[in-house]
């Protein structure tokens, strides 16, 4: 393509040409083939230009921090600002420093306080005879004895069994449940913790919403996750983490991890960009 | 900094004057869409899209100012959100069949064109976006990128333009992109 009909081209898109020149451009446009062809590429190209641009200025805006809710409604000059923190600064400072002291002062109060210890002592009980029918162990009984003869002591006493209140239940992990070929868990009237896992480790149901927004989002609410975006153009995974700590959600797409979370309302969905992470997530996903 | 200032420094490009009207008015838009059945999440792409057109015109001086920059970008705002309310109504996901494979062809010359620019140097992948999207003068370009004048600029712009549509072609195939 030559320069002059480049330079015709983006005068023409760009809405610069006088009636003359658009009048003699449209003409030619129509009985020229490879004009139209050229018109329709730099048509995108520039478009696409616009849309790199696009991203690249909303990923600077995406990592400024935006006032809090309060801060901004009442916009103080800069002056009172800057006094206004060192007040601020001066009250945490005197509270943390009142609160340090309370604390010390309640601490050495909750040694003579011995109200509170027998209030609590039959906490610890319930959950020591709760636990026996998980698994019967000889530990766990004495302990729930203990704590059993505890109510009839003095409080100095009750105090010592606290501190020396030890529970060693033998709760079965999730590790020992598949190991145990035996295991019946109906038998075992499948406590609450495996209950627990059970539910965790369900599938979740996905459901995508095709979207033209630019932006991919997602909603997440009783194990069903929503997706909106290009997800039936473009492949997605999803990496689901069970652990003691609980579920985690990951979804892959388009080269990026993402992390779900859970939301009710449509959320953009952030790529992390912890590398160590996505290091760690890239393996567990070669290797799922 | 004044209304006039900001203007001045859209104008010659600075992008710390898109993030300094960004935090300003960031908590106002927001509070205007949450009021409005909206999110915070919805009020922030709102705001970006305003906030995007407005650094556009400002960028090429096409802007004349009648109101302060709020105002002008509250109402931008607004309009924006009451469209984006009306789409909701309307469940504008709905979409018939041709509809979607041509979006979908789209798209995927759009990806072409967007990884094609993203092969480019950092100063071309400058010079076209300040040109064709901010609309900045070769001036403003040349004094933005410490170029000796603005004949510099220009034969630098349309070597990378020049090399862009290079590389775009040769991602297209020829029935690809002329079917």
């Amino acid at each position: 393509m030559q320069a002059n009909q480049q330079n015709q081209i983006e005068s023409y898109l760009s809405g610069q040409m006088n009636t003359d020149q658009l009048a003699k451009f449209e003409s030619e446009l129509k009985v020229n083939p490879e004009l139209q062809q050229e018109l329709s590429f730099q048509s995108e190209v520039i478009n696409g230009i616009g849309e790199y641009r696009k991203t690249e200025l909303i990923a600077r805006m995406d990592a400024l921090k935006v006032p809090s809710a309060w801060w901004s409604v009442v916009q103080p000059p800069a002056t009172i600002q800057y006094i206004g923190g060192i007040i601020i600064t001066g009250l945490i400072g005197t509270g943390a420093w009142f609160a340090f002291q309370n604390d010390e002062s309640s601490g050495s109060e909750s040694i003579s306080d011995t109200n509170e210890l027998i209030i609590d002592a039959p906490k610890q009980e319930v959950i020591a005879w709760d636990l026996p029918q998980i698994e019967e162990d000889e530990s766990t009984t004495v302990v729930a004895e203990e704590v059993t003869s505890a109510e009839h002591e003095t409080p100095s006493e009750i105090k010592k069994v606290r501190e020396t209140f030890n529970p060693k239940v033998a709760v079965p992990s999730a590790g020992d449940v598949e190991s145990e070929k035996d295991f019946v868990p109906e038998q075992a009237g499948e406590p609450s913790s495996i209950a627990e896992t059970k539910e965790r480790t369900n599938p979740i149901g996905v459901e995508i919403i095709e979207t033209k927004a630019s932006k991919i989002k997602y909603r997440y609410y009783d194990g069903k996750l929503y997706l909106y975006g290009k997800f039936q153009q473009e492949p997605y995974e999803i990496l689901e983490i069970n652990s003691a700590a609980g579920r985690r959600i990951y979804l892959f797409h388009l080269h990026n991890f993402y992390q779900i979370s859970s939301s009710d309302k449509p959320v953009e969905l952030k790529a992390i960009a912890n590398s160590k992470l996505i290091q760690e997530l890239e393996i567990l996903r070669k290797t799922k | 900094m004044k209304d006039r200032e900001i203007l001045e420094k859209i104008g010659q490009g600075d992008e710390k004057a898109l993030d300094y009207l960004y935090k300003k008015y960031y908590r106002m838009m927001v509070k205007m869409v949450e009021d409005n059945s909206g999110t915070e999440e919805e009020a922030k792409d709102i705001y970006q899209e305003a906030l995007l057109a407005f650094w556009q015109k400002a960028a090429s001086r096409k802007l004349v100012l009648t109101s302060k920059i709020s105002t002008y970008l509250y109402s931008i705002c607004k309009n924006l959100w009451r469209k984006e309310l009306d789409k909701k109504k309307r469940h504008s996901y709905e979409e018939v069949d041709g509809e979607e494979f041509q979006r979908h062809d789209q798209e995927e010359r759009l990806k072409i064109v967007k990884e094609s620019i993203g092969e480019l140097g950092d100063v071309c992948k400058r010079i076209l976006t300040y040109y064709y999207f901010d609309g900045l003068s070769m001036a403003d370009i040349s004094k933005k990128l410490k170029f000796a004048n603005t004949d510099t600029t220009k034969t630098k712009k349309y070597k990378c333009k020049k090399k862009l549509d290079e590389l775009i072609k040769k991602r297209y195939t020829t029935l690809d992109f002329f079917d």
